[in-house]
């Protein structure tokens, strides 16, 4: 046998073989004394069927071809998996650069969409999701309020069950809280949802055990039932699906538990109990139009869009305006259910995607340059590779295997890092974005980053590779001389570096406009002191203290009980704290004007009912008159403190001390009150949130306005021994004061204010984060063109030397030429963010979206970074000694 | 025997056969053709027709491997040899026809 000879195609060797044969056996026949002509017939009609023979062994010939082949490409593929393992191994500085970079730009990307995923894309836990719509009503400011979110009355929501056709069905609800007590447990405040009947078909979910409320539960009068949510059966009852049919008391009322939430239901947000609203279409006319303080949860009808439904409410809207004289600038409105518990998360994560795309293509960028420059350092290695018989392809397959090594490797440490960015999210705030604490590295998500890696590949192995191999043939001539094509690619490297740049510019000036938002909502004055407050709710129930006009001398005994604790200075107690979100809106008559005509702006301010000593207590300086006085009582005059943007709106260019306002309570006469103070704004929710008017009242005389006493209250502690040293001392106290009742929502004023901004102080430490990562990418990227140029030049550069040009032109001219493609990058780069700041438009505060300041330092400081980092390799290249250089090559 | 039964129970026998006259080394086509005649002293004459498709469908199966070579006349010709595991099936089937027609002579008592 002679292996240098090749075996014929298949068609041609099944020919071949069977000739071969007849061939032989005449040649024996013959020996035997056969004539050659039937030698040869004999021969032929041993073999049978000739056609169909053939046939055969081409079909058995094929299969065989193609098992070869899969194992050539098998061997292959080991091989060069072998031999890029080898070579990585050969460059550690490359490899780790490189692996490195995809990891962390495919990590954060994997991180970001696994967030987008779990907050925007995966659906409401409710059957049939996208029909469920969420109305509210909206004051516009010619109503005298500015508000895009309100609630709605209960008459209002009549009209719209009544009115609305697109509506299959229309479940009313309302927040509350209510004490739990009378199973053996410790006393505990729970938040609940107040449901009306149609709640639950709306939504459309089946109690895990037991049953929903019947009409019958959900009719005045009926007897109490409730429906536990899946957290408190887990925490209060252990998981007993026997606690249902047994009685609770909720609010010192026994109540019968008749069903069990399944895990997830989370309806509204921090419920864990459901109890009937008890209001039918008889008790309605009961409720004021103005009284505002019940949602409206609908599914529509099929094939209804929201379109359709905001058509209807439209028109609704129309008819109040006819009807109701004080119906001024005030209408329903609604979103799908989904939109609304998303609120600013699409812009939010919007934003975050369009950063940490940047980031991966910045990543993707760096890792082009640094196979590029690898793929031209390979250059003889590739030469000899090709004169020693590699095809192109087997090169180029060669190139693109070291590059799929790189990418898994990227992807594999990428999704390790993605998931523990994604704890580490969920644990630096669950409360900053809806659903954040949803969030896990899941299959979608996988796929992302497998999808990542591939596409970065392609990019950056690809194409480089096919430089790589269109160069083979011109190598093998001119191997050991520079070709050609090196002008072009650093060209393109050039290029990759301005791009880079500009990106990561982008990137960095929205983070700088974000970072200069967070330090202004930091540094902004809320108003009063924050510093060193604990603050809990407490709530006086009727069963125990059943005069409502005696309620807030009893919380005045137990707000002394705190101030005689030691270490605390001073207590301050309220119907809603500043940040408390929690504010009542109410409508008031003013004492110098007309009365109000058609048309005319509503006037309405925020209210809050105080005890003696709160603007003291909180640091609340009274700008203008006084605070409140124990004096301020039930049979003293009746006064108000006012807000500066209350007086301001009502009392522009004079002062509002002396003022007088009223409640209007239908029959009885007047009751005026007399401004007595002007105290500044404060924050309800955020300080980039415009104040509304605010008024404060003495809790001691508010009933006396008919909107009834407050029995729940917000008690800040202020110590300078610091929250946590008071907090047991002051629990044991209101222990004292009465064993039952239950502290909740007990935290920190500075923890509330830090919550308020729990948002936004995520986006920006992450875009803080990825300006962070796109700059030291940037940087590295730079430094490798420039190192790479400079190696290249090294013989120039001494000649250079040895001619008598000074190191420092020497240095000058290759820093000047590191720092070209930086500064044209910076320049589209500005353009670029001049686009890219209106992602985040809405989110800034404090800061124009002009900002001079950050489009001016930041583009100088990156300018300074690619200074810096082309610095480093021209002084080392200036440093050789021109001998040296000189003997280069 | 009719011819046709005989070449039925040639067919299973086939491989096997093959795989038997590659043991002594690598041969074409023609010679394992001839080589099968005259063992068999023509008694299970080879249909020739379905030599060559079990040749390329035993290679397929990886017990056999082929390159083309130059024969003993001088002229290009594919050999055939035996891979590790074309080895290694003729050794099992040596093995399990001894045992079967152990078997088979004691039940008849030619034994």
């Amino acid at each position: 046998m002679d292996p240098r000879i090749e075996r014929p195609s298949l068609d041609r060797e099944v020919e071949e073989e069977l000739r071969f044969h007849v061939d032989m056996r005449v040649r024996e026949l013959v020996g035997q004394g056969w004539s050659e002509d039937d030698a040869r017939a004999e021969a032929l009609r041993r073999l049978g069927d000739l056609d169909r023979v053939k046939a055969r062994m081409r079909q058995q010939g094929r299969g065989r071809e193609m098992k070869t082949t899969i194992g050539h490409l098998w061997d292959e593929t080991r091989q060069n998996l072998a031999f890029a393992w080898r070579q990585l191994r050969r460059a550690p500085a490359f490899a780790t650069t490189a692996v490195l970079t995809l990891a962390v730009a495919i990590g954060a990307g994997t991180a970001v969409f696994s967030v987008l995923n779990a907050v925007l894309l995966r659906p409401l836990p409710y059957p049939e999701p996208d029909r469920l719509s969420i109305v509210w009503t909206r004051y516009l400011p010619a109503s005298g309020f500015d508000i895009e979110k309100f609630f709605l009355s209960v008459p209002e929501f009549y009209d719209i069950q009544e009115g609305v056709r697109g509506f299959e069905r229309l479940g009313m609800w309302t927040n509350s809280t209510r004490t739990l007590t009378g199973d053996g447990a410790e006393a505990e405040r729970v938040a609940v949802g107040l449901f009306s009947r149609d709640m639950f078909p709306v939504l459309g979910v089946t109690p895990l055990h037991g049953r929903w409320f019947t009409a019958e539960d959900d009719t005045p009068g009926a007897a109490p039932v409730i429906v536990l949510g899946h957290d408190l059966w887990q925490r209060r009852f252990g998981g007993d699906p026997q606690v249902v049919g047994t009685s609770l008391d909720v609010n010192g009322e026994a109540t019968r538990v008749v069903g069990v939430m399944p895990g997830g239901f989370a309806f509204p947000g921090m419920a864990e109990a459901y109890l009937p609203l008890g209001i039918d279409r008889a008790a309605a006319s009961g409720y004021g139009r103005g009284a505002h303080g019940w949602g409206a949860v609908g599914r529509r009808q099929a094939g209804v869009t929201q379109a359709d439904l905001d058509a209807e409410l439209t028109l609704i809207g129309d008819r109040w305006a006819q009807e109701f004289e004080h119906n001024v600038a005030h209408f329903a409105w609604a979103a799908t259910l989904k939109a609304d518990m998303l609120g600013d998360a699409p812009g939010i994560l919007l934003s975050l995607s369009v950063a940490v795309g940047l980031v991966l293509l910045i990543g993707c960028a760096n890792v082009a340059n640094l196979l590029l420059a690898r793929g031209e350092r390979r250059h003889a290695e590739v030469a000899v590779r090709a004169a020693l018989g590699a095809g192109a392809g087997r090169i180029t397959r060669q190139l693109v295997t070291e590059s799929l090594l790189l990418a898994a490797g990227g992807a594999v440490l990428g999704l390790a890092l993605a998931y523990g960015g994604t704890r580490l999210l969920i644990a630096m705030d669950p409360g900053a974005l809806p659903r954040l604490d949803q969030v896990q590295v899941d299959g979608t998500v996988l796929l992302f980053a497998l999808a990542a890696a591939v596409a970065t590949t392609l990019l950056f192995g690809v194409a480089p590779a096919l430089l790589a191999s269109r160069k083979v043939a011109r190598s093998v001539a001119v191997a050991g001389s520079r070709s050609t094509g090196s002008r072009a690619r650093s060209r393109l490297r050039r290029a990759l570096v301005t791009g880079e740049v500009a990106l990561g510019l982008v990137v960095v000036i929205v983070a700088g406009l974000m970072g200069r938002t967070m330090a202004a909502l930091t540094a902004a004055d809320p108003g009063l002191e924050v510093e060193n407050v604990l603050t809990f709710t407490v709530s006086l129930p009727a069963a125990s203290y059943p005069e409502d006009d005696e309620a807030p001398e009893d919380m005045g005994r137990m707000v002394e009980s705190l101030r005689a604790l030691p270490g605390v200075t001073a207590v301050a107690a309220s119907s809603a704290l500043p940040y408390s979100r929690s504010s009542s809106r109410w409508d008031f008559l003013l004492d110098d004007r007309p009365p109000r005509e058609e048309g005319d702006q509503a006037w309405s301010a925020e209210i809050a009912l105080v005890l003696p000593g709160y603007f003291e207590a909180l640091g609340i300086p009274v700008l203008e008159g006084r605070g409140f006085t124990e004096a301020d009582r039930a049979d003293g005059a009746m006064v108000g403190i006012v807000s500066e943007t209350m007086a301001r709106t009502f009392w522009p260019g004079e002062s509002a001390v002396g003022k007088r306002w009223a409640y209007p309570t239908g029959d009885s006469a007047t009751t005026w009150i007399t401004a007595v103070g002007v105290v500044p704004d404060q924050v309800n929710t955020r300080v980039d949130q415009a104040a509304n008017p605010q008024v404060y009242l003495p809790a001691h005389q508010s009933g006396i306005s008919a909107y009834g006493f407050p029995r729940t209250y917000q008690v800040a502690v202020r110590s300078p021994l610091g929250p946590e040293t008071v907090n047991e001392a002051v629990r044991r106290a209101v222990a004292d004061f009465d064993a039952d009742l239950p502290l909740y929502d007990v935290t920190t004023l500075e923890e509330t204010v830090t919550a308020a901004y729990a948002d936004t102080r995520l986006v920006t430490t992450l875009l803080v984060l990825f300006a962070a990562i796109a700059l030291v990418l940037a940087a590295v990227g730079i430094y490798g063109v420039v190192s790479y140029s400079v190696a290249g030049r090294t013989r120039e550069i001494g000649i250079r030397v040895a001619l008598g040009a000074g190191r420092h032109a020497v240095t000058r001219m290759i820093v000047g030429e590191g720092v070209r493609p930086v500064v044209l990058g910076l320049l589209l780069g500005l353009s670029g963010a001049w686009f890219a700041r209106e992602l985040v438009a809405s989110l800034l505060f404090g800061v124009s979206e002009n900002d001079p300041v950050t489009f001016t330092v930041l583009p100088l400081g990156l300018l300074l970074v690619g200074t810096a980092a082309s610095l480093v390799p021209a002084l080392r290249a200036t440093r050789i000694a021109p001998t040296e250089a000189l003997r280069e090559e | 025997m009719t011819p046709r039964e005989r070449n039925q129970l040639l067919h299973g026998t086939l491989d096997t056969l093959i795989l038997k006259t590659l043991s002594h080394g690598p041969r074409h086509g023609y010679a394992i053709a001839r080589w099968l005649e005259e063992e068999t002293d023509e008694a299970l004459r080879v249909e020739e027709g379905s030599l060559y498709p079990a040749l390329y469908r035993m290679e397929k199966k990886g017990l056999l491997r082929s390159e083309w070579g130059v024969s003993e006349l001088e002229r290009r010709a594919k050999f055939y040899h035996l891979t590790r595991k074309g080895r290694a099936r003729l050794e099992a089937e040596i093995e399990a026809w001894a045992s079967f027609s152990g078997a088979v002579s004691r039940v008849l008592g030619t034994g």
